[in-house]
């Protein structure tokens, strides 16, 4: 996968991976700004707003058609939060032009047309965001994060990160979110457009039309850019954060106990393979120690696996149990831990095939423009290369006592329960 | 647009090309001599991808085989858990680990009808490709694997009936079907899982894992010769018997028009569903649901702007086991939606469809038909469903432009009918009546 990057006027960085494979393309924008509690609730209000009518598509039916005359043009905005950082995400695949049956409709012009339209032309009242959509997209938002506990394991998982690490979360605040208002909420969106980092990412086949239109419509958005861009790259840590030790347990509506435990591990960016390899071992695939002991072997659940946040120093264990097996599979998980710490506890097979696994993961980024342009921007995000083939030959090179030595990192921070009924039957 | 084929003999092995030229894809099916069908579409993609289905799923608890006086009634949950058990080899290794030595992920799903066996890699595809045709077509069941099993699926199970959008689905099946299997938990219940024996598996296994009732989809940059070398070698020839499937014979109507429950949950998920027993090809439905429901429509955006919606989909299925249009979401007031719904396609019914929502429904159709050729994953799944339904998955994007607006609403107008309407709320359990102050 080769990606070339452009430096476009107004702070906007552009990675291209021209490909021919597809029949769809991929945009992808981010507009990054420092993250905050307020910046996020703006963004993830912002998001819901933009896409409910512009100066040309007054209304959310009129904007649907347009996409669906366009040959199903999929697109949207979202809010992510990395680190300290809070984007506004704008995402988009389109029909590339040679299978457009017409011969004449030119599907990607349209989506980059649409964007310029909904950042700069949305639809407004009295110089700020319609009030109407504003106050029913907070109802709306509001809602959403309300309906976080619908999942019950995703409500673990991010109650666990909550108490460990009080990330913000990407919807925003319901207090705050009350206090926004049109005239606010328009005055932020300017502040983006004046002075956010700007990464984007095009996937397909990159012709001298596709290049020209995309060339033209961001530099025509962002050259007259006159504030500086504020940019802090999300950092990988490199230490072992402190961290006091948390037991908390939640109960909710549930059949099934929900497990999430949060834990340290060092190592920067330059250790991400051998982080990985250790990873996929422990809990990251079905023949890991944590599934092929607290799952096959104990049979105490029906998933126990493990997983990374990278750029943050931490990882999690997640498990689906029965109230009463808590301690055994707590014991078996740290067993498992301890375990790796020696490196004859790891066999070849058990290296090996993580690795086969993990490089199999990237390889196949190629088969697909949405995780290649994905991948690619949240490498940008941390400033950190966008080499596939390095972190694959990383991975490669990885031995067992890169992995034990991740593994002697590691240190527990929160063990996290939200208490089910464990009712048995119908 | 539609394709074209080529039909050949490859060392006695009947081989079909089949070319859409239109939409520049193409597939080569191999008719096997031990009676299945393998259908290889090249691709010059990295990931190479395999899925080995059978047409078995949770929807056949009833059945028999050519030349059996009496049907065979089995537990509800045993296409699953025979799904789980498959991944378990005579000696007692896990089938996981050997896949781990090649480098492929591998994984399997069980649906109302089919289950089918996947793995996906980036190189050694062949040795991969071995270890599915074997783990597929041998069986070991034993007392202690079944007990170990009826363990982690009832942790499974319990896992699933926490998921709102699983009660609301299932809470429309048992409105919509009053004995079509489709209305119990594809897993089964604990209850029934545990009537379990390695004795019901073989017979499970035996009837419906015959090769002339199962399917290999591959898409990458294989070799035909050596696939059929390899299955020439692995899979045997054995007599093959005729499976009869219990017809449930759904009337129309609904079984009743309402489905209630109440679950820790934000605000009411609902699902109204119109039931389908007509003979309709899917793509008439898809177009169908297309045209009336989708987000550039007036129904969606006005409930939308009207404050009824949080959260919306649409889409129309047809298989084996049932057939029905679905509309669903998050809304403060489902009984609302209702009412809407029930106006808006009385409408269609009095009045027809617009010439632009039929063009724009069949842009996007053809669109979705294209996508599907972009990833090798939806490229098999895609193939195997039209396998067992019958059709050419290189069909789907002409059969979409031949089909007329006059077609549209005479299929509207056989399918809009109250008593074919039932919706399924789950709605917060503040809710539940005797929980309310």
């Amino acid at each position: 996968m080769n990606i070339k990057e452009i430096y476009l006027d107004g702070d906007v960085t552009l990675g291209v991976i021209d490909t021919k494979k597809f029949k769809f393309g991929f945009f992808s924008m981010n507009m990054i700004v420092e993250a905050s509690k307020q910046s996020a609730s703006d963004i993830a209000l912002i998001s819901r707003v933009l896409v409910r009518g512009s100066e040309k598509y007054p209304t959310i039916a009129e904007i649907n058609k347009y996409c669906d005359s366009l040959y199903n043009l999929n697109f949207g905005f979202n809010s992510s939060v990395t680190g300290d950082n809070v984007c506004l995400k704008y995402t988009g695949s389109f029909l590339q032009d040679a299978y457009v049956p017409d011969g004449n409709t030119k599907v990607f012009a349209g989506l980059m047309s649409l964007l310029e339209e909904l950042l700069f032309r949305p639809y407004l009242k009295n110089g700020a965001f319609f009030p109407e959509y504003v106050e029913s997209e907070k109802i709306r938002l509001k809602d959403l994060i309300l309906s976080a506990k619908n999942n019950k394991d995703m409500y673990a998982f991010r109650r666990c990160t909550e108490e460990m690490l009080g990330n913000i979360n990407n919807l925003g605040y319901s207090e705050i979110i009350d206090k926004i208002t049109p005239e606010s909420l328009y005055q932020a969106f300017g502040r983006i457009l004046d002075t956010a980092k700007i990464q984007a990412v095009f996937a397909g086949d990159f012709t001298p039309d596709t290049e020209k239109v995309l060339a033209e419509s961001l530099e025509g958005m962002f050259s007259s850019r006159k504030t500086d861009v504020i940019f802090n790259p999300v950092k990988t840590a490199d230490f072992v954060r402190q961290v006091d030790i948390k037991e908390i347990t939640e109960e909710i509506g549930a059949n099934q106990s929900r497990l999430v435990a949060g834990y340290t591990i060092g190592g920067g960016d330059e250790k991400y393979a051998a982080k990985a390899v250790f990873n996929e071992i422990f809990g990251g695939s079905p023949v890991s120690k944590l599934f092929m002991n607290v799952r096959e072997k104990l049979h105490l659940c029906y998933y126990c696996s493990s997983m990374q946040i990278f750029y943050n120093g931490t990882m999690f264990v997640r498990s689906g149990i029965s109230f009463d097996n808590l301690d055994k599979v707590l014991k078996e998980v740290d067993l498992q831990l301890e375990g790796m710490k020696d490196e004859k506890n790891i066999t070849d097979d058990d290296l090996e095939s993580a690795k086969k696994s993990l490089i199999n993961n990237f390889v196949a980024f190629g088969d697909s423009v949405a995780p290649m342009g994905d991948w690619y921007l949240r490498r940008k995000i941390s400033d950190l290369h966008t080499d596939l083939q390095l972190l694959i030959d990383q991975i490669s090179a990885t031995q067992k006592s890169d992995v034990s030595n991740i593994a002697k990192t590691v240190q527990p921070a929160i063990e996290y329960l939200l208490k089910g009924a464990d009712k048995q039957g119908d | 647009m539609k394709g074209t084929a080529i039909t050949m003999n490859i060392n006695k092995t009947e081989i079909s090309v089949v070319k859409n030229p239109f939409l520049n894809e193409s597939y080569t099916k191999i008719s096997h001599k031990s009676g299945l069908d393998i259908y290889v579409v090249t691709k010059d993609f990295s990931m190479y991808y395999a899925l080995f289905g059978t047409k078995y799923g949770s929807y056949d608890n009833v059945f028999r085989l050519e030349g059996e006086s009496e049907y065979t009634e089995v537990p509800a949950g045993i296409a699953h858990f025979l799904e789980h058990k498959m991944f378990e080899s005579e000696d007692g290794k896990d089938v996981f680990e050997l896949y781990a030595q090649t480098g492929a992920d591998a994984n399997a799903y069980t649906s109302t009808d089919r289950t089918a066996y996947l793995f996906s890699c980036t190189e050694e595809f062949y040795p991969s490709f071995e270890i599915l045709l074997e783990m597929v077509t041998k069986s070991h069941f034993t007392k202690e694997t079944v007990e170990k099993e009826q363990g982690i699926i009832g942790e499974e199970i319990r896992m699933c009936k926490d998921r709102p959008n699983d009660a609301v689905y299932y809470g429309l099946c048992e409105a919509m079907y009053e004995s079509n299997p489709v209305r119990i938990p594809i897993a089964g219940t604990e209850q029934s899982i545990a009537l379990i024996t390695p004795e019901l598996l073989y017979k499970c296994y035996d009837t419906f894992y015959q090769m002339s009732n199962m399917a290999l989809c591959i898409c990458g940059k294989v070799n035909v010769e050596k696939i059929i070398e390899i299955a020439d070698r692995m899979l045997l020839q054995k007599p093959q018997r005729a499976i009869e499937y219990k017809d449930y014979k759904d009337p129309p109507k609904v079984y009743r028009p309402r489905s209630v429950s109440y679950m820790d949950v934000s605000k009411p998920i609902f699902r109204i569903g119109v039931k389908n027993v007509s003979d309709a090809p899917e793509e008439l439905g898809d177009l169908l649901c297309e045209v009336l429901f989708n987000k550039s429509e007036s129904f969606y955006s006005e409930l939308y702007e009207n404050g009824l919606l949080i959260s919306y989909y649409s889409y129309f299925q047809s298989s084996r086991s049932a057939s029905y249009m679905t509309i669903g979401g998050d809304s403060d007031d489902p009984e609302k939606v209702y009412e809407k719904f029930l106006e808006y396609t009385k409408n269609i019914v009095e009045n027809g469809i617009s010439d632009e929502s039929f063009i724009r429904a069949k842009r996007v159709l053809y669109a979705q038909a294209l996508e599907v050729f972009d990833s090798s994953e939806n490229i098999t799944e895609e193939m195997l469903e039209s396998v067992f339904r019958g059709t050419d998955f290189l069909d789907y994007a002409g059969l979409i432009d031949a089909i007329t607006k006059t077609q549209v609403e005479k299929f509207a107008r056989e399918l809009f009918d109250e008593s074919k309407y039932a919706m399924s709320v789950v709605y917060p359990k503040e809710m539940r009546p005797e929980e309310k102050v």
